[in-house]
């Protein structure tokens, strides 16, 4: 039995958690990226890294809220945490639950499956006719890779996570991959010995 | 309150002080870099103890004593610790540690935009926000006034 | 779209909402910075000069822009001179008005859809105020707002006596901080009303002030005497 049978996402999103209309979620973020696009003249490597800026900050934030809430104790496998991430992390905030396959011989990479539709994408379309350019760099979603990065920072893990592929742009999924790089050490700081 | 450390903070309350809404009295002082020390010394123990990847219990330190106080230690997973120093006859205060980190922490901290949550220092910062306080008053206040309606507090 | 989809509201935490709308003050800061930046650099005639061309994964220690001491979870970008410029405050204003003006069209297809008929309720001025009082109010921060008066010349007070979104606002430096910095966070509910009644056709000029912290008074001036 997998440590994370434990803590019952399912629980926790029915009983402790304030919800809003997702539709309303989707929307605020819509107008989000759609003014960043505006702002940035359609720079869309720039929409994506002010995206993945403000996905890391809620990230640093968001993992005190989750630890808070579930009292989700350390991790001893990655295997293990992708698990919790995916059957508690986005059950909680974003009611869905994403699948986790493709994973690497040494344990350390996998990937994120996200369903569809999901909270950030239900009713986008993005105008890959009349913008070529757009299907091949924005990645709509960016956030949430900001957000897993800025929240496992803060529990020690360095992780890079960035998408491969999207269902906006025309691709079969849409699919995030995560890479452990390492487990950061708690460390006395310099100047505090 | 005071936190220091990379990605990491001490909160130092001290149940003992008599002064309404001056409880930190200690931390302009050596004495929090000092335990702060303390604490990462007999965290390094409590880990070399047990194998920690085959043990199903965690070996995590809770408290120690001295003559006089009890020193009660918490440390969430992101490295905040929450620190409360009492009389010795106070056992267990766990559980009001969790609330600190759980309630306080997360409504003036996390939830207030305007509270940064990374305390992590940089060279180019003076020596105050090299320590990184939490120093807005809700947090202050309303720590306070929990810890001092509860039972344990006189 | 199916009947069974338009019957089944589907939710998220509203924290996630939360911590989305806490960003958009700091972003538009950074945002703002950033094409002031571009412009300013009058060596290029190209805008975008300073612009990447390609994605870079945002880490720890390293700065979300060229604002001093800007690193991630800080809060130094609200001390730029840019928080109550009109750059910044416009661009906030407009995440909110654009956000209000689909909203209004997504709750009167919900509530249409759910009493069977179409615009059953809203039909001056007072109900479209209701509206945002009531439904939008509640979709945002699930609950009403607290207080609605006009001076039957085309002026609203709104009040809401506990405003969400800076409700748990606590500077370090003191209250006057505090309050400068919230009134920077208002121009979102602000382009929300604004986009609201617009969907409406109703043009408006918003403002808020903070009565009493956190207590905000919106104030609505339109042209239409009712």
């Amino acid at each position: 039995m997998s440590k994370s049978s434990k803590y019952n996402g399912d629980d926790i999103w029915k009983n402790n958690v304030e919800k809003i209309n997702s539709e309303l979620f989707t929307l605020t973020y819509g107008s989000v990226v759609a003014q960043l696009c505006r702002d940035f003249n359609n720079n869309y490597h720039e929409v994506n890294n002010q995206l993945d800026k403000m996905g890391y900050n809620i990230g640093l934030r968001l993992i005190e809220e989750f630890l808070a809430k579930t009292g989700v104790r350390r991790c001893q496998t990655f295997r293990e945490t992708s698990e919790i991430i995916s059957k508690i992390g986005f059950k909680i905030f974003l009611n869905i639950v994403p699948t986790i396959e493709n994973w690497s011989s040494d344990n350390k990479t996998c990937s994120l499956i996200l369903p569809e539709p999901n909270p950030l994408t239900e009713f986008v379309e993005l105008p890959i006719t009349t913008d070529s350019k757009i299907s091949k760099e924005l990645w709509y979603s960016q956030i949430l890779c900001g957000v897993l990065r800025g929240a496992l920072q803060m529990v020690q893990l360095d992780v890079d996570v960035n998408f491969v592929k999207d269902v906006l742009r025309g691709d079969d999924r849409t699919e995030i991959r995560l890479k452990l790089n390492k487990v950061l050490k708690d460390e006395i700081p310099a100047g505090e010995d | 309150m005071k936190t220091t450390g990379s990605g990491s903070s001490v909160s130092l309350n001290s149940s003992t002080a008599n002064h309404l809404g001056i409880i930190n009295k200690n931390n302009d002082s050596n004495t929090s870099k000092l335990l702060f020390g303390i604490l990462y010394s007999l965290k390094s123990i409590s880990t070399k103890l047990i194998d920690e990847e085959t043990s199903p219990i965690s070996n995590a330190l809770k408290s120690f004593t001295l003559g006089k106080y009890r020193i009660h230690y918490l440390e969430s997973l992101t490295n905040l610790k929450f620190i409360l120093i009492t009389d010795i006859i106070i056992d267990n205060l766990q559980h009001v540690l969790w609330e600190l980190y759980s309630n306080y922490y997360i409504k003036n901290c996390v939830e207030n935009s305007l509270s940064p949550v990374e305390f992590k220092q940089s060279t180019d910062l003076k020596e105050h926000e090299l320590m990184g306080k939490i120093s807005n008053y809700n947090f202050i206040h309303e720590t306070d006034h929990f810890l001092q309606s509860l039972s344990v507090f006189e | 779209m199916s009947e069974d989809l338009l019957d089944t509201q589907t939710y998220v935490n509203s924290i996630s909402l939360q911590l989305l709308l806490q960003e958009l003050v700091p972003t538009s800061i950074r945002v703002s910075h950033k094409l002031l930046d571009s412009t300013s650099s009058t060596t290029s005639p190209s805008s975008t000069v300073l612009f990447t061309d390609s994605d870079e994964a945002t880490t720890i220690d390293q700065q979300l822009s060229s604002i001093p001491k800007d690193l991630p979870g800080t809060v130094h970008v609200l001390d730029s001179s840019l928080l109550s410029d009109d750059e910044v405050t416009l661009r906030i204003e407009n995440y909110g008005y654009n956000l209000g003006l689909k909203l209004a069209d997504v709750l009167l297809y919900k509530t249409n859809n759910k009493n069977g008929n179409i615009n059953n309720k809203i039909i001056d001025i007072l109900d479209i105020m209701k509206f945002v009082c009531r439904d939008v109010w509640k979709c945002l921060y699930n609950k009403q707002m607290d207080n609605l008066r006009t001076n039957h010349r085309g002026t609203f007070v709104l009040v809401d006596n506990s405003y969400k979104l800076i409700a748990n606002l606590n500077s370090a430096k003191g209250a006057h901080d505090t309050l400068t910095k919230s009134k920077t966070y208002l121009w979102l509910p602000c382009g929300i009303i604004r986009g609201t009644l617009m969907n409406f056709g109703v043009e408006s000029t918003v403002t808020a002030e903070i009565t009493q912290f956190p207590a905000v008074t919106f104030n609505i001036h339109t042209a239409i005497n009712n």
